[in-house]
Parts: structure tokens; sequence; C-alpha cells
């Protein structure tokens, strides 16, 4: 149970980039869901058999569109 | 192309009642599961995914947990309906006791007894009933960004406005709503506020998410649910730890509120009690249990059809053996997984 609160440079919630990088990461291969109101929260509650290399994978795809949406 | 996915989304926005299913115009959101195994989703055009949301945290042991799988379909060969509180079926009352053994004999060496219900919600109505006729007193205390469900009773308790505003003519608005802590100094803020709320309204209970999931994995500091103990304590109130979210090692024990050292009066439960069945309990202290509901005469003041169904009973017994529950009692240890959990994890990770 992890999540990933985003936000911009003046502090206002991200929330168009987090649903833009949970959206991204659905065309990539990866399921997952906003959380908090305003949904600028990404949460991580994957089944607890998660193995590391998933864990890997993930990292990467969301590092790569992170980058991509504060660029 | 998505070709299926298409035909399901058509029928979709033609036949299920609108805002239900989010749907972008683009095709971009959702796609249409139709099978999943362990970490993976595979959707109705075979693209498949990695799901890092367990299903709303239901399928935490995998999704379509073979053994889970086989206890249901044995299950559903052999009685697949029996009748909630009229005549029971033997299943429900094991899960009661295993229930009873997991949260109250564990934590704190006293008997715990159990509502059934079918989802999450429900078991904070049945908790919210519970708190009503074992004290006597209506009000209750929530916190701002809660989420308890949103079923008329539930959704008292259920902090965001979108989702009370709607219907608020139709609400019962028993719940005062206080800040979730952030850090160690909110707490003394917090504690005069109660104070204050119980000075104010007969307060029958705390209701609280150790940990708030939908809200935005928010994680209270420590001293938290200790406080939130000492004030019902002092005040004659239950605690009311909804887990539905947090139970079932979610959080790396059993149950969120053991990181803080507390048990609660009732404990709210659902979605990986079962892996995948529609199943969800109100487990309580078995005296508080029985100060609240009298013995039946004929006709449960609480029950619907489905109570205790007997898949869902099957399942929840072979998820808490998955989960590792069976190695965990026999040890007496309140450490999450077991060595066996661990080891059927890597197991399926490696798969």
């Amino acid at each position: 149970m992890l999540a990933l609160e985003l936000r911009r440079d003046d502090g206002s919630p991200a929330t168009d980039i987090a649903l833009g990088v949970i959206k991204r990461l659905l065309r990539d291969g990866f399921i997952l869901l906003p959380e908090g109101d305003p949904a600028n929260i990404v949460a991580f509650t994957p089944p607890l058999t998660v193995g590391k290399s998933h864990i890997t994978k993930l990292i990467r795809a969301l590092g790569q569109a992170l980058e991509e949406s504060y660029a | 192309m998505k070709k299926k996915a298409n035909k399901t989304i058509a029928d979709l926005r033609r036949y299920e009642s609108r805002n239900i299913t989010f749907i972008e115009p683009d095709g971009s959101w959702p796609i249409v599961w139709e099978r999943a195994k362990g970490m993976r989703v595979w959707d109705t055009d075979g693209r498949d995914y990695l799901d890092f949301t367990a299903a709303f945290a239901v399928a935490a042991a995998g999704h379509a947990n073979p053994r889970i799988v086989a206890a249901g379909q044995r299950q559903m060969a052999k009685l697949l309906h029996a009748m909630g509180d009229v005549h029971p079926h033997a299943l429900k009352a094991e899960l009661a006791r295993e229930l009873s053994r997991l949260t109250f004999e564990r934590l704190a060496k006293r008997t715990g007894k159990t509502i059934f219900c079918s989802s999450g919600f429900e078991a904070v109505e049945a908790a919210l009933k519970t708190t009503h006729l074992a004290t006597g007193r209506s009000r209750i205390i929530a916190f701002e960004d809660a989420y308890h469900g949103l079923g008329y009773g539930a959704l008292n308790a259920t902090w965001r406005d979108d989702f009370r505003a709607p219907f608020r003519r139709q609400l019962g608005a028993f719940a005062s709503f206080v800040p979730f802590p952030r850090t160690r100094a909110d707490l003394a803020k917090l504690e005069l506020r109660l104070a204050a709320e119980f000075r104010k309204h007969k307060v029958g209970a705390i209701l609280v998410e150790p940990i708030q999931g939908r809200g935005g994995t928010n994680i209270p500091p420590a001293g938290f649910l200790k406080l939130l103990r000492k004030v019902c304590n002092q005040n004659g109130a239950l605690l009311i730890c909804d887990e539905v979210y947090t139970g079932f090692g979610r959080t790396g024990r059993w149950f969120a509120s053991e990181h803080f050292g507390v048990t609660p009066d009732l404990l709210c439960l659902g979605k990986a009690l079962t892996g995948g069945f529609p199943l969800s309990a109100c487990v309580g202290r078995a005296d508080v249990m029985d100060r609240a509901w009298p013995e039946s005469t004929g006709e449960a003041i609480h029950t619907s059809t489905f109570l205790g169904h007997p898949v869902g009973c099957a399942m929840a017994l072979a998820s808490l053996r998955e989960l590792g529950w069976a190695n965990c009692f026999s040890t007496n240890s309140s450490a999450w997984p077991s060595a066996s959990a661990k080891r059927a994890a890597d197991r399926a990770a490696s798969a």
C-alpha cells in the first residue's frame, strides 16, 4: 500500500498529470488508479504476490511517463 | 483495433445506467477485462497488463488464486445457496470462528462475534447499527477524507461532498467530521476537537480507517489510534476500525490497526477477505455485540438474502489459508506474512 502524490512547482495538486500518467501507463500495460480528492495521487495496491520484476517494470515505465508529463 | 471492447462499451452506453462506468470518448479508458491470473490481466482483445490495484485491493492472494477458485467451485457444486439467518450451513459457523480467532482472540484474548454482509459499506452499516444498539447513542465521529462506502448509512460517514451532496436531504447526517492528523503536532488539536464533539453530542463511536485508502493513502502519526482508544474509553464510546481496504496483510500486518498497538471494539472487513466474492463482515467484541443485539425470537432485525453466502464463506476460508492464517495461528504470531505465505508468494511471482 503505497502512493505517489503529484504536485506542481507551486504546490498545487497536479490532477491532470496524475490522470494523464495513469492513462499513459494503461497504454503501456499497467493498471493503476488515482486516489484522493482532487485525484492527484497514484496508488499502488498490487496483489501481495507481486514480484520484484513486476515492480522494476512499473518503476521504469512510471519514470518515463513522469519525465514526459513534467517536461 | 479493439473490436470486442468497442462492442462492450457500446452496450454499456446503451443499457447500463449513466454515471457508473467512466468512458473516455477517445477510447483511452476503460479496458474490458476478460481474464486474470496472479498479477496479470488480459483484455477482450488479448492484450495483457500488470495489475497494480489488485482490483480495489481484493485480489491480495493473486487474481484467480487456484486454491481459492477450487474452494469456490467445490462449494458451488455442493451448496450454491443457503438460508442466511434461517437455516445455516457449516461454513458460516466455521468462518465466524476463524474470524474470531484471527481478530479478538489473537489480539485481545477475547471472543469475537460476526455479522456477515455482502459489500464493505454494509459491514460499516452493521457496525453503525451495533453502535446505536450497544450505546443508545446515534451520533458518530468520522474523519475528513474518510471513505466508508456509499450506502445511505455509510455515506453519512464518507467525507467527500460530491458523494453526499446529491442525496443530502435523504441522509441522517449523524456524523461529525474532524481532521485526519498528518503529524504528531496535529494530535493535540485533535484531542481538543474530539473533547468538544463529545461535549456537544451524544457520540456512540469513532469510526476510522487506520490508514486512509481512497482518501489518498494517508498514514497518521504514531499515537493516533491510541488517542482514539483513550477518548473512546473515557467517554464510553466504541472504536470502529474500517479495515475493508487495509485488512488481510495489505499493510504488512493482518490489520493496519496492529501497527498502532490498538484493538478496536468493532472491525469492518471485506475485499481481500474472499479474494473475489462479495462477502464482508462486521466483527465485534462478543460482549459489545451481545449488548447490542438481542437473541432472535424468529425475525432477525438485520439480515439479507445472501447473508453468509456458502460460496463466499468457502472462498474466505481458502483465502485466509492462502494468506498464511493457519501457520500464523499455530505460532500465535501477529507478523504477516507467515513463512508459508512468503514461499507461496515467491512461487506465484516466479510463475
